[in-house]
C-alpha cells in the first residue's frame, strides 16, 4: 500500500476550555478525494486551518510527504505544495482576476525578491496564471476587478488562485458554498478533473456532491473523528446515521 | 505601474519644465525648487511604504536626518570628502537603521506600526539632541559639499548652484525610475498584495514579513538618500531633521499628493512647499494655517492631488466604459492594465 | 551635575516630574552618593532612602503617564481612533491652570474650573473633528489629529508665547517630609501620587461597575460587535473622548507646579504615552497602568544610573517588550 501523503497524529486544538479538534488521527492517501463532513461547529474548518498552517495545534503532529509541518507557518506550508481555498471568499478585491492568479503563480518562483525585470516578462508565471484562470473558468473575466464579479465567480477565483500556486494537495473549505446549481456542477466537474493528478481534502455541506465525488469520507463530531470509510461504508454506518445523518437536515 | 500615455507625456513635460526652470526662475526660487525636489524624493520613498506596502510610518524622518548626520560626521572641517565614500556611508547607515528598526516594526501592524515607528524616530531624535559632540539641539554644520571625482578628474562641481540643481533633478528622475521598476517587478506585485490582503498573500506562499522588511529598508535607504542631498545642499543638519514634525509633514506631503502613485508625492512636495512659502509670507503663525490646511485636505481631498486628477480623468473616460467595473476609486487606482499575453 | 539635570529637563522636556523645583528637590535628588554615582561609579549601590525617593518619583511619574495613556488607549479601544492630539490636552490643562491661577490664586479652584473647561473642549473636538474620522483609516486619523496639534501648539504660542511659566505649589502642600538628615521629599509630590491613585481607583470603579464601563469593556474587547449592537452612536463616544481629554488635562494641571508650563510639553508626553500603551497593549487599561509604571520607574532610575542614555532607555525597553510580545503585555494577539 502507498504511503500516506498527509498524516495527522493525535491532532488537538483548544481555544481555552473549548476543544475544537481533539485527538484527530487521519491518513490522507495520494490521489484521493477525501471529504470531511460533520455538523456545524464540529471543528472541520479548524482542522483545515491546522493543516494549512493558519493555526498552530495545541498538541499532535502533522506530516506531509514524511516532513513534519506541525509548526510550519502558512507560507511555508504553501511553499511545500499544500494549497487552500477559504470558506469565506478571501481575494484581492482591487486586483483583476488575472492579477489575483498572477500573484499565486508568482509564488512558485524560487523567490520574488526580484527587483528589475518586469513581472510580466516571466513567461512561466504567465502560463501558470492563465492555466489557473482557464481551469476555474474565468479566462473571459480576467481584466475585471475581483471585487466586482459575482459571488459564484469569486468562489471560482478562490479556487483558481489556489491552483495558480500549483499545489499537490488541495485543501478546499466549502468550495460550493453560495453557488448556483450550474456553477456548482462546473466546480464539481473541475474537482473531479483535478483529482486525476492532485490529492483533495474537502469540507462540504452539500451531501449529494460529497457522496458523488469523494473516495473517502471522515465524519467529525464535536472535534473527534467518528468514522472514516468509503461513501458506501459511511452511508451504511449505524453510528454515523445516529450521530449525524439521522439528525434531520441539521447540516444542510 | 504601467503608465498610460497621457501620464508619461505629462511626467516628461514636468521634467522638462524643471530642467528649464533655472533659466527662468530667480535664484531664490531655483533654491526652493532644489529643496522641493529633495522633498519629492523623500516623499516618494515614503510612498513605497504607505501607498504600496500598506505600512504607515510616522518615523520616516529618522532615516532622512540620520543620513545627514552621517555626512556631517564624516566630513572634516578642513576638506571635502568624496561623494562615493559619502554616499556609501550615508546609504549604508540609513539601510542599517532601517534594518534594525524595521526588524521590530514589521512584527506589528496597524496602529502599533504607526506608534512604534514614531517612537523609534524619537529615540534617534533624543540621541542626537543630547549628544553634545554633535552640537546637541543646535545641530551641526557641514562645511564642504562632497566632491564628485573620478580619479583626479572632477566630474561635477556641486558648489555650483546650477550643477547641484541638475544633480538633484537627475536624482529625482532616477529614484522615480528605480521605484517604478521595482514596482513592476515581481517584488512590487508581492508588496501590493500585502497591502491589499496580507493574510491571503501569506497563504499563497509568501513570507510577507520578509517582504515588508525589504520594502522598509529600500524606503529607509532612499529617505537617507534624500537626507544626504538635503544635508549637502543646506550644509547643516539638526535634530529637527529627524523629529516628528518632519515625519508628520512628509506624511502630509504624500497624502496631499496622492498615495500609491509615486508622482503624486512629488506633486505634493511642490504643493506643500508653495503653500508653506505663501503661509509664511502671510503671518508668523503660519503653522496655524498649516494645521487648518492639513485638516481640510484630510476631510475634503483624501485621495490627494493625483486622486483629483484621476477622478477628472474617470469622469471623462467613464462615458466610454461599458462595464461598471470601477465605481469605487481604489479599484481603479490598483488596476494594472496591459497584461494581455 | 545639577546643571546637567536642569539641561535635560529643559532641552528634552521629556521628564514629567521634572526636577526643576530646585528649592525643594535638588537636595533631595542629588545627595552625596548620587553625585559620585554620576561621576562614574555606576555600580555603587544607592542607600535605601535614595532608592526610596527614586521609587516615589518613578511611581508618581508613572501615575501621571497613566492618566494620559489611559485616555489614549480607551479612545483607541472603544472608538478605533488614534488621537495624536491627546498630548495637546495635557498641555492645554497645564496652561489653563497657569491662566486660572492668575485669576483665582487657588490651585484647587483652578483645577476644578480647568477640568470643566477640558470636558467642554474635549466634547467640542469630538463633535467637530474626530466624529468625521470613525470610518476613515488610521492614516487619515493620524493626519487630521496631527493638524489639530499644529493648531493647538500655535494657539498656545499666540495666547501665551514661548516662555516657561511656573505654577506655585499651594501653601498647605508646600512642606516636605524629612527622610534623613539631608534628604526630604515634598508633600506636593505625594499629593500628586495620591490624587492620581484616587483617579485611577475611580476609573477602576467606573469601568468595572457602571454601564458606561460595560460599554467600555465591550468596546475594548470587540469593537465591531459593540458597533453592531448599536452602542456606538453619538454620546457614548463623545463622553469617552471628553473624559479622556479631561484625564490628560488633569495630568497636566496637577503636574504643572512641578514640571512647569512650557511650549511643546504635550508632544513629549504624547510620544511617551504611545510607548506606554504599545508596551501595555493597545486598548487595555490594565496594560496602560503596568506600562506607565514600568516606564515611570525605568525612566527615573535610568536618569540616575545612566544619565547619558536616559532619553533612550524607555524606547529600548519598548523594543525589548515588542520583540518578546509584539502585541504588548496585555494586548490580544493579532
Amino acid at each position: 500500500m502507498a504511503e500516506p501523503l498527509l498524516q495527522t497524529c493525535a491532532l488537538t486544538k483548544s481555544f481555552g476550555a473549548i476543544h475544537a479538534v481533539q485527538n484527530v488521527t487521519i491518513d490522507f492517501m495520494p490521489g484521493e478525494i477525501h471529504a470531511i463532513i460533520g455538523p456545524n461547529g464540529a471543528g472541520k474548518t479548524t482542522l483545515i486551518n491546522l493543516l494549512s498552517g493558519d493555526l498552530e495545534p495545541t498538541a499532535g503532529e502533522i506530516m506531509f510527504r514524511g516532513v513534519d509541518i506541525t509548526r510550519s507557518p502558512v507560507d511555508r506550508v504553501s511553499q511545500m505544495g499544500i494549497g487552500r481555498s477559504y470558506q469565506k471568499t478571501n481575494l484581492f478585491t482591487d486586483f483583476t482576476c488575472l492579477e489575483n492568479c498572477w500573484l499565486g503563480a508568482q509564488s512558485r518562483l524560487s523567490s520574488s525578491f526580484r527587483f528589475f525585470r518586469n513581472a510580466l516578462d516571466y513567461d512561466e508565471v504567465r502560463e501558470r496564471a492563465f492555466r489557473a484562470l482557464e481551469l476555474c473558468g474565468l479566462t473571459h473575466r480576467r481584466h475585471v476587478a475581483a471585487g466586482t464579479i459575482s459571488h459564484g465567480e469569486q468562489r471560482q477565483l478562490e479556487i483558481g488562485m489556489m491552483l495558480a500556486t500549483e499545489p499537490g494537495l488541495l485543501l478546499l473549505d466549502e468550495p460550493l458554498a453560495g453557488m448556483g446549481t450550474n456553477e456548482a456542477a462546473e466546480i464539481i466537474k473541475l474537482l473531479k478533473m483535478l483529482s486525476k493528478d492532485h490529492t483533495l481534502i474537502l469540507i462540504e455541506h452539500d451531501m449529494d456532491a460529497v457522496f458523488a465525488i469523494a473516495d473517502v469520507l471522515t465524519v467529525i463530531v464535536n472535534g473527534r473523528v467518528l468514522e472514516t470509510g468509503t461513501p458506501h461504508e459511511i452511508h451504511n454506518s449505524a453510528t454515523v446515521r445516529e450521530a449525524y445523518l439521522g439528525a434531520p437536515e441539521e447540516a444542510i | 505601474m504601467t503608465h498610460s500615455k497621457p501620464l508619461v507625456f505629462l511626467l516628461l513635460l514636468g521634467v522638462f519644465g524643471l530642467a528649464a526652470f533655472p533659466f527662468a526662475g530667480s535664484e531664490f526660487y531655483t533654491e526652493l525648487a532644489v529643496r522641493l525636489m529633495i522633498l519629492g524624493i523623500f516623499a516618494m520613498s515614503l510612498d513605497l511604504l504607505i501607498g504600496y506596502t500598506g505600512l504607515v510610518s510616522f518615523g520616516h524622518a529618522a532615516f532622512f536626518g540620520l543620513a545627514g548626520y552621517v555626512l556631517a560626521i564624516i566630513t572634516p572641517e578642513s576638506a571635502p570628502v568624496s561623494i562615493w565614500f559619502a554616499l556609501l556611508a550615508c546609504l549604508a547607515a540609513s539601510a542599517l537603521a532601517a534594518l534594525a528598526i524595521g526588524w521590530i516594526c514589521v512584527r506589528t501592524s496597524g496602529v502599533y506600526f504607526i506608534m512604534i515607528t514614531l517612537a523609534f524616530a524619537q529615540m534617534l531624535y533624543y540621541f542626537f539632541n543630547e549628544n553634545t559632540a554633535l552640537g546637541s539641539s543646535d545641530g551641526i554644520f557641514i562645511y564642504h559639499k562632497p566632491t564628485v571625482n573620478i580619479g583626479s578628474f572632477q566630474l561635477l562641481d556641486l558648489d555650483n548652484a546650477h550643477t547641484f540643481y541638475y544633480f538633484t533633478l537627475a536624482s529625482l528622475v532616477l529614484v522615480y525610475l528605480l521605484l517604478s521598476t521595482f514596482l513592476k517587478a515581481p517584488f512590487g506585485r508581492v508588496i501590493r498584495g500585502i497591502k491589499a490582503n496580507e493574510a491571503r498573500t501569506m497563504a499563497l506562499g509568501f513570507n510577507t514579513r520578509r517582504y515588508k522588511l525589504v520594502s522598509f529598508i529600500i524606503s529607509g535607504t532612499l529617505a537617507g538618500f534624500a537626507g544626504f542631498l538635503e544635508a549637502t545642499f543646506s550644509g547643516f543638519v539638526s535634530p529637527a531633521h529627524l523629529g516628528w514634525h518632519e515625519s508628520g509633514l512628509i506624511l502630509m506631503t504624500v497624502i496631499l499628493g496622492g498615495i500609491g502613485t509615486l508622482y503624486g508625492p512629488v506633486l505634493g512636495a511642490f504643493a506643500m512647499g508653495l503653500m508653506e512659502d505663501s503661509f509664511q509670507d502671510m503671518t508668523d503663525h503660519w503653522l496655524l494655517l498649516m494645521g487648518v490646511f492639513v485638516i481640510a485636505v484630510v476631510l475634503f481631498l483624501p485621495n490627494g492631488i493625483a486622486g483629483l486628477g484621476a477622478r477628472g480623468a474617470k469622469l471623462l473616460s467613464g462615458v466610454f466604459r461599458p462595464s461598471g467595473g470601477g465605481t469605487n476609486p481604489p479599484a481603479a487606482k490598483n488596476k494594472i492594465p496591459g497584461e494581455e499575453p | 551635575m545639577r546643571k546637567r539635570v536642569y539641561f535635560f529637563t529643559v532641552r528634552a522636556g521629556l521628564r514629567l516630574p521634572a526636577f526643576r523645583d530646585k528649592r525643594s528637590l535638588a537636595p533631595a535628588l542629588l545627595p552625596g552618593p548620587l553625585c559620585s554615582l554620576s561621576s562614574g561609579y555606576f555600580l555603587l549601590p544607592m542607600d535605601f532612602t535614595t532608592f526610596l525617593i527614586q521609587v516615589l518619583n518613578g511611581v508618581q511619574y508613572g501615575f501621571m503617564l497613566f492618566l494620559v495613556a489611559s485616555g489614549l488607549t480607551l479612545i483607541f479601544g472603544i472608538m478605533g481612533i488614534i488621537n495624536l492630539a491627546h498630548g495637546a490636552f495635557y498641555m492645554i490643562g497645564a496652561y489653563l491652570v497657569y491662566w486660572l491661577m492668575g485669576i483665582t490664586d487657588n490651585l484647587f479652584v483652578s483645577i476644578t474650573a480647568a477640568i470643566a473647561i477640558m470636558l467642554v473642549i474635549g466634547l467640542a473636538i469630538e463633535r467637530f473633528a474626530i466624529s468625521f474620522l470613525y470610518h476613515r483609516d488610521h492614516l487619515h486619523q493620524v493626519l487630521l489629529t496631527y493638524g489639530l496639534i499644529l493648531i493647538f501648539n500655535e494657539m498656545q504660542k499666540i495666547l501665551w508665547g514661548s516662555d516657561f511659566y511656573s505654577v506655585r505649589v499651594p501653601e498647605i502642600l508646600s512642606g516636605s517630609v524629612r527622610l534623613t538628615e539631608t534628604l526630604v521629599y515634598p508633600h506636593y509630590r505625594l499629593f500628586i501620587s495620591f490624587m492620581c491613585m484616587l483617579v485611577a481607583a475611580g476609573m477602576y470603579f467606573v469601568i468595572g461597575r457602571t454601564k458606561l464601563g460595560m460599554i467600555i469593556r465591550a468596546g475594548a474587547s470587540n469593537r465591531e460587535m459593540t458597533r453592531a449592537l448599536g452602542i456606538n452612536i453619538g454620546w457614548n463616544f463623545a463622553l469617552v473622548f471628553s473624559l479622556g481629554a479631561a484625564l490628560a488635562g488633569f495630568a497636566g494641571m496637577i503636574g504643572a507646579p512641578v514640571s512647569s508650563v512650557y511650549p511643546g510639553m504635550g508632544n513629549q508626553i504624547l510620544i511617551i504615552s504611545f510607548v506606554v500603551i504599545v508596551i501595555g497593549g493597545i486598548g487595555s487599561v490594565k496594560g496602560a497602568f503596568v506600562g506607565a509604571m514600568l516606564i515611570g520607574l525605568a525612566d527615573t532610575f535610568g536618569q540616575v544610573l545612566f544619565p547619558e542614555f536616559a532619553a533612550m532607555i524607555v524606547y529600548l525597553l519598548m523594543a525589548f517588550v515588542l520583540m518578546w510580545r509584539p502585541q504588548g503585555l496585555f494586548g490580544k494577539p493579532a
